[in-house]
């Protein structure tokens, strides 16, 4: 008996991937779960994205941004038009990289229904190119600060939650509207300073300070290629992680938990150094550094927003430190 | 690291004055905040002498030490302190979890849990290893009687985590026992299970107990415990695994094996009259001795669902060598016996909180017939009938002592002894012929070589035979005291084979599988003592056993024994010494080992493990 009155709104933003439309929006089409509405926002794409996506899902809202807007607020343009219709209870996220299964929403929606503080959901992700292998299962940020995919490369059971953990991914996820009207950034959920990289970690400590909670439900199966989309160049992914990670950390966590992080972080980050020099990548070992000092100097518009959330973080920083261990 | 460029040496700059920076921010905070506190505190308290008697510098110590250790200010690792159980935890136990989508009967479990101050985020782990269960019919029943505002305001929020979470909160505080008896009364499951507030479950816990109740419902189990382990105060590290027998009547008279994870029928709970009060410290014992003797189908399941957090039992916090504590296990115990119309004395064993002994004494006369089982060695058979001797005189029972040797001399004028000598040539054909002639209610079988040391064993003995019907026959833990090691604690079956328990492991030395010296169900004797009932040995053997060698009619009695659905146990309260094939090894000059150390002669360890490598696509 599914609660069909709670309305989902799939949000799919999109960068000249017209090649990997086809399939991301059949997965949609063939959800058992049958109430829900598609909004594409397209990051000024050159192909023929927009034609393609118009052509195979003709009731699909199109939203053209006009030029690359990045992840962050491609989906917050996505959400604040999928908020305008009152019947969406749940927005959810998919890359054009990835695939959900048959029952995908299905199950996720079931396991919803009974959390009135549930923030972020997802299924288990799997590698799009070998089923037996996990993309994600969730995120979490570690103890050393780093944003960490939860049982990357590992071999897939069927009996892995369903848990409460740190965080979601956001390459195929939902997220619920009470926790998007809940805090204290409105529709803009994604950080669009981050552009890329690390805003599905920032929303994940968000809500986890905040006291909501983040589900992996295991049943609900998805399929993503990795970064296949803009894996074009890893020292940038490396460069954009680093300089969004002291933000984050900054933006989200008490003062207390902001000095244990970093007191973890130059040893960590030495590691991450060696490690990168040993495998010959000096390059990226150097895109780290500057990562790190251009962080820096954003720091202060983190600042800002972190005295927003003063109001809203009420976690216990044991229970928090806890979960940061392993993530669940 | 070998900088052999411009570019690594820029980079390693910018990385030690990246360091240099968050080091000093760091210093600066870890100086100033344990001074300041320290300041503030000295500030703050009542009286003047702690600052006289405070150097400044023991304080600092004192704060520094409390910020860093106490609050986890380092990145401190906590290794895993049981290497063999991590690497069982790691590449074992995932295999063993049962699927949830089997399961065609699935009752609604309560799991109750009383709250009381708990600490904030072990709470919030509790809550969340029962909202992950992959099991999903439950309701988690809170009970509050927290006297901190802050706790109860974080319970009560607690139930908007999920729907099937209730918070009954209580302004007083009635106990545990009235506490969770709140909570057991507003339960709504068929079945309820007990959980602690720091204590996890496994989150495959609710569907294997779900998984065991899959069977009509005249065959389902009642009560249904599981292995549990122990876990970290700080973090998740878990250690000290207690892997638990199936069903052992006698062990849970002795302690409360089963304590955890417990789940028993609401219905028969509620026959039982739910937990009593006035046994807080041993209210749960109390219930599972009460179930028990009410009738209960119990099952166990062999997988550890429960986490046991190590905080309770450090020993400023130890609750349970409290007196109080002790008194009420004794008590319900006491009950226990009246119940059943037996009768003895329960004491706690000392220096052991939880464990209880029992000595079971029969109101009537009670004649016990000890046959001493024929020896070659006659040096060793005279030592054998001298001790016997000895030590029986210390006890109250009538007994008749049978010997082969004709010219062993009455040893003591004690009328409650008798010495009987029965000849046979050869030593064929003693037993049987002992046994016939023999008139006590109790016999005792004693091999040569296995020498009884304390006093008053035959009465513990003969008492725990004659009061409990479903004992068939009972054997005292053979010990090699020279050494200390355990050279017979009965047979178990393990792969379809019998093996010997604790064969070789030093007395009351602490396994995965309890210690070495508690009572225990097996499903076999060794023989070398046997304590036993006339009716139970005329059940087994037919009228012609005259012709039987003593080694026919040896093997007749334990194979009659085993296969009799009669419990046999070891009863470790006596102990006898036997050497057996535990030698002691020789002294030599260079024995390319350490003096200090035992070569223990049996691996007792965890079930193998099977290497499945990563690289395998199963």
């Amino acid at each position: 008996m599914m609660i069909s009155k709670d309305k989902v709104a799939f949000i799919i933003v999109c960068w000249n991937n017209e090649n990997l439309l086809a399939d991301c929006l059949k997965s949609i089409d063939e959800q058992s779960y049958t109430n829900h509405t598609t909004i594409l926002v397209d990051n000024g794409s050159s192909d023929n994205s927009v034609a393609t996506a118009s052509k195979l899902m003709p009731d699909a809202k199109i939203i053209k941004a006009g030029k690359n807007l990045g992840f962050a607020k491609g989906n917050n343009i996505g959400i604040a038009k999928a908020l305008e219709d009152k019947d969406v209870k749940y927005i959810a996220l998919l890359n054009t990289d990835a695939r959900v299964e048959k029952n995908w929403l299905k199950y996720i929606i079931e396991f919803a229904k009974h959390k009135s503080r549930g923030a972020c959901y997802q299924g288990t992700t799997l590698d799009y190119y070998n089923e037996s292998i996990i993309d994600s299962t969730h995120i979490y940020l570690a103890r050393n600060g780093q944003a960490t995919q939860g049982n990357w490369r590992k071999q897939y059971t069927s009996e892995l939650g369903p848990k409460k953990v740190f965080g979601v991914n956001a390459a195929a996820c939902v997220i619920s509207r009470v926790f998007i009207e809940a805090q204290p950034f409105g529709t803009k959920l994604f950080d669009e300073t981050m552009f890329m990289y690390l805003e599905d970690v920032d929303v994940a400590a968000r809500a986890t300070v905040m006291r909501w909670d983040n589900y992996l439900v295991p049943h609900a199966r998805a399929l993503h290629m990795g970064s296949a989309s803009s894996g074009k160049n890893p020292n940038f992914s490396l460069y954009m992680t680093f300089r969004n990670n002291s933000g984050l950390i900054v933006k989200n966590f008490s003062w207390r938990m902001v000095l244990k992080i970093f007191s973890n972080i130059p040893s960590s980050d030495i590691d991450t150094f060696k490690h990168l020099r040993s495998l010959g990548k000096k390059s990226a070992s150097w895109s780290i550094v500057k990562g790190r000092i251009v962080g820096v100097f954003y720091l202060p518009i983190y600042m800002l927003k972190r005295h927003k959330m003063n109001k809203y973080r009420k976690v216990d920083n044991k229970y928090l430190w806890s979960l940061m261990d392993k993530g669940f | 690291m070998v900088l052999n460029s411009m570019m690594g040496l820029l980079t390693l700059l910018i990385v030690l004055i990246e360091t240099l920076l968050l080091v000093l921010f760091i210093l600066a905070m870890y100086v100033g905040i344990p001074i300041t506190r320290g300041i503030i505190r000295i500030l703050k308290s009542p009286t003047t002498k702690i600052f006289n008697k405070l150097p400044l510098k023991r304080l600092r110590q004192h704060t520094l030490k409390t910020v860093i250790f106490k609050h986890n200010f380092l990145p401190i690792q906590f290794t895993w302190p049981d290497l063999r159980y991590k690497e069982w935890v790691e590449k074992r136990e995932p295999f063993l979890w049962s699927s949830v989508h089997s399961l065609d009967f699935q009752p609604l479990i309560s799991i109750v849990v009383p709250v009381f101050n708990t600490r904030k985020d072990h709470l919030l782990i509790m809550v969340d290893s029962v909202v992950s269960q992959h099991y999903n019919n439950w309701e988690l029943i809170l009970v509050d009687a927290s006297s901190n505002h802050g706790i109860s305001a974080l319970t009560k929020s607690c139930e908007e985590i999920d729907d099937r979470i209730r918070v009954i909160r209580t302004a007083t505080n009635k106990g545990i026992a009235g506490n969770t008896n709140l909570g057991l009364r507003v339960a709504k499951g068929e079945y309820v299970g007990f959980l602690d507030h720091d204590d996890t479950l496994a989150p495959h816990a609710l569907s294997e107990v779900v998984r065991l109740l899959q069977v009509e419902s005249k065959l389902r189990p009642e009560l249904i415990y599981s292995d549990e382990d122990k876990v970290v105060e700080e973090g998740s590290i878990r250690f000290d695994p207690h892997f638990k027998p199936d069903w052992s009547f006698h062990l849970l008279k002795q302690v409360n094996y089963i304590n955890h994870f417990t789940v028993v029928n609401t219905k028969k709970l509620k026959k039982a009259g739910y937990i009593r009060r006035g046994f807080d410290g041993a209210q749960d014992y109390d219930l599972l001795l009460r179930l028990v003797d009410k009738g209960v189908k119990i099952a166990h399941v062999p997988k550890i669902l429960y986490h046991w957090r190590s905080s309770k039992s450090s020993t400023a916090n130890d609750i349970s060598s409290k007196s109080y504590v002790l008194e009420a296990g004794i008590r319900a115990l006491r009950d226990h016996l009246k119940r059943n119309g037996q009768s003895g004395s329960v004491k706690a064993q000392p220096n052991k909180p939880g464990f209880y002994e029992i000595n079971y004494r029969s109101s009537k006369e009670v004649i016990a017939s000890v046959i001493l089982q024929p020896s070659l060695d006659l040096d060793q058979y005279k030592t054998l009938t001298n001790r016997t001797v000895s030590t029986i005189k210390r006890n109250t029972v009538q007994t008749e002592i049978f010997t082969t040797n004709l010219s062993i001399k009455q040893l003591s004028k004690n009328k409650r002894i008798s010495m009987k000598s029965i000849v046979t040539v050869p030593d064929e054909g003693f037993l049987p012929k002992a046994v016939s002639q023999s008139t006590g209610e109790v016999l005792v079988f004693i091999n040569a070589g296995v020498y009884p040391d304390q006093k008053l064993w035959l009465d513990k003995l003969v008492g725990l035979v004659v009061q409990s019907p479903e004992i068939g026959a009972a054997s005292p833990l053979l010990v090699n005291w020279s050494n200390g090691l355990i050279t017979d604690c009965g047979y178990v079956i393990q792969d379809n084979q019998r093996i010997p328990l604790f064969k070789g492991y030093p007395v009351g030395a602490h396994t995965y599988f309890g210690n070495s010296d508690w009572v225990r169900d097996v499903s076999s004797l060794s023989g070398r003592v046997i304590v036993i009932r006339r009716e139970v040995l005329e059940k087994i053997f037919s009228k012609n056993e005259q012709n039987m060698t003593n080694t026919e009619y040896n093997s007749k009695l334990l194979e009659g024994l085993s296969n009799s659905n009669m419990d046999t146990i070891i009863w470790p309260y006596v102990t006898m010494n036997f050497v057996g094939d535990i030698a002691i090894t020789q002294q030599q000059d260079q024995t390319y080992f350490n003096p200090n150390l035992i070569n223990t002669g049996y691996e007792f360890g965890l079930q193998k493990i099977i290497n499945i490598s990563e690289d395998d696509n199963a």
